[in-house]
């Protein structure tokens, strides 16, 4: 019992107000070291990434069983006559896409022969299981179970289904952490696909509860955009691959200025439920590189 | 003292996992409850200044890891609410639950003030009604909710499993009260 009471004793001799001092420093050293990239947060993660990620794997496949099983057990009716939908659709979709397949060799033999080869479905991409929320839950960025083993790298981009999510911020030995673009501080350079006119797609807090993005800086004389066009990134942002499909324009307002206008996106990506994401393993500076 | 870090660490886990894994699942919309912080105050409050500084340590320090672009800037802010909390040691009282209760929302509310400010107006987004009434209000009811569940049984573990001496714990209170007091005359 009396070492017990000695080393409490101990610590107590150093008033806590003077670790609080040391503690605020070299928080501060830390932080000015770390936040300019001068230093990575290597030693730290790897501890972190080896102790919390397991866990946070095996949790978020737990759950995410849980919810599948939750999920079969739905009405049996319901299940039938939404099979009976998807046989029709199946059926209506056969047909389209046999027009599909014919229209798609007739394009890939003019695509040879204008030797346009480089389309963005041409990207290589991973699949990640997304393991954590971020600490707000409100998915301005999260946790993916790939990391720098599996070749993930920052600023790759991220993409759901058909479209973007974000782009990675850090990665660790076997995670990575990905900001997605309806984050408040984000923004994306796109354009609209059938224009070409540039604009910025801006992430912001008030707009995620709508599942809406916002966009701002279209200049559009001609009023030839309308509610609907895709958005694509745009190939003068530096860190998004061009092409990738952000969303679909859901509101157009002409700014006060009469020069531009702004208005809100649809996302394609389903930012209320994401659990499986794909990230191009390709980087825009090699992008550049191999077509210059 | 062994007892003691095993509790920090593991209930840190816990707390980390929940946070970041369950809360998704649950019906609670997009309102969270940050409970690394609220096992910051009620260490803190419960084991002093010390416990507070090294569990905010340890919290700030898997935040910053896993979400902030550098390390630092989580864990000053969680070891300075540890600190804070851990001055509040010597009004530790076991019966009475106004008092961590009162602390955790006021460290709850300071933390969302803080956040805000370097989250929000340095990115010079000013839109603070719209931040109090989404994100503020909706966390500080949910905290208050969890407090009332994890406080009760944090105090339980510490009082009577982790390290329950009476006699040791008289002897520390009166020893403290001493010093306050030496403190106060001087």
């Amino acid at each position: 019992m009396s070492p017990v009471v000695k080393k409490k004793a101990e610590k107590k001799k150093i008033p806590p107000k003077y670790a609080l001092l040391a503690v605020t420093v070299l928080c501060i050293i830390l932080m000015a070291l770390t936040y300019n990239g001068k230093i990575g947060v290597g030693p730290g993660s790897a501890v972190a990434g080896a102790v919390l990620v397991p866990l946070q794997k095996g949790l978020t496949s737990v759950c995410n069983d849980l919810v599948e099983e939750a999920g079969r057990r739905r009405n049996l009716d319901e299940l039938i006559e939404e099979n009976k939908k998807l046989k029709d659709e199946i059926d209506s979709l056969q047909v389209e896409n046999a027009r599909l397949v014919q229209d798609r060799y007739e394009l890939t033999e003019l695509r040879a022969l204008y030797e346009l080869d480089q389309t963005y479905e041409e990207y290589d991409t991973v699949g990640a299981k997304v393991i954590g929320a971020d600490s707000g839950s409100w998915f301005d960025s999260f946790i993916i179970d790939k990391g720098s083993d599996d070749g993930i790298e920052v600023n790759m981009n991220v993409m759901a289904g058909a479209g973007l999510v974000g782009i990675v911020s850090s990665t660790g030995k076997n995670w990575a952490r990905v900001n997605t673009i309806i984050a408040d501080n984000s923004n994306v350079s796109a354009m609209v696909l059938h224009t070409q006119d540039h604009l910025i797609v801006s992430g912001s807090m008030e707009l995620i509860e709508q599942g809406r993005i916002s966009y701002s800086q279209l200049i559009d004389d001609d009023s030839q955009v309308q509610k609907g066009d895709k958005i694509v990134t745009s190939n003068i942002s530096d860190k998004y691959l061009p092409g990738i499909l952000i969303g679909y324009i859901a509101s157009i307002n002409t700014d006060s200025n009469q020069l531009t206008k702004s208005g809100l996106v649809t996302p394609v990506a389903d930012f209320e439920h994401l659990s499986q994401v794909l990230i191009i393993t390709r980087l825009k500076e090699s992008y550049d590189q191999t077509n210059h | 003292m062994i007892k003691r870090i095993i509790s920090t660490v593991i209930s840190i886990v816990i707390a980390f996992l929940i946070q970041t894994c369950l809360i998704r699942y649950l019906p609670t919309g997009r309102a969270t409850v940050d409970l690394l912080l609220l096992i910051t105050c009620i260490y803190g409050f419960m084991r002093g200044e010390y416990a507070g500084m090294i569990t905010g340590m340890l919290c700030g320090l898997a935040l910053d890891i896993f979400y902030s672009g550098g390390l630092g800037l989580y864990t000053l802010i969680y070891v300075y609410i540890g600190y804070l909390n851990g001055l509040c040691y010597r009004f530790f009282e076991e019966k009475d639950f106004k008092m961590p209760l009162a602390l955790i929302l006021a460290s709850e509310t300071a933390y969302l003030l803080l956040y805000f400010l370097l989250f929000y107006v340095f990115n010079s987004n000013f839109n603070f009604s719209d931040y109090a009434s989404r994100r503020m209000l909706p966390e500080l009811v949910l905290t208050c909710i969890s407090a009332v569940v994890i406080y009760p049984l944090l105090l339980y573990l510490e009082v009577r499993v982790i390290n329950y001496d009476p006699e040791e714990e008289a002897r520390d209170r009166q020893n403290l009260a001493q010093s306050v007091e030496r403190e106060v005359k001087g």
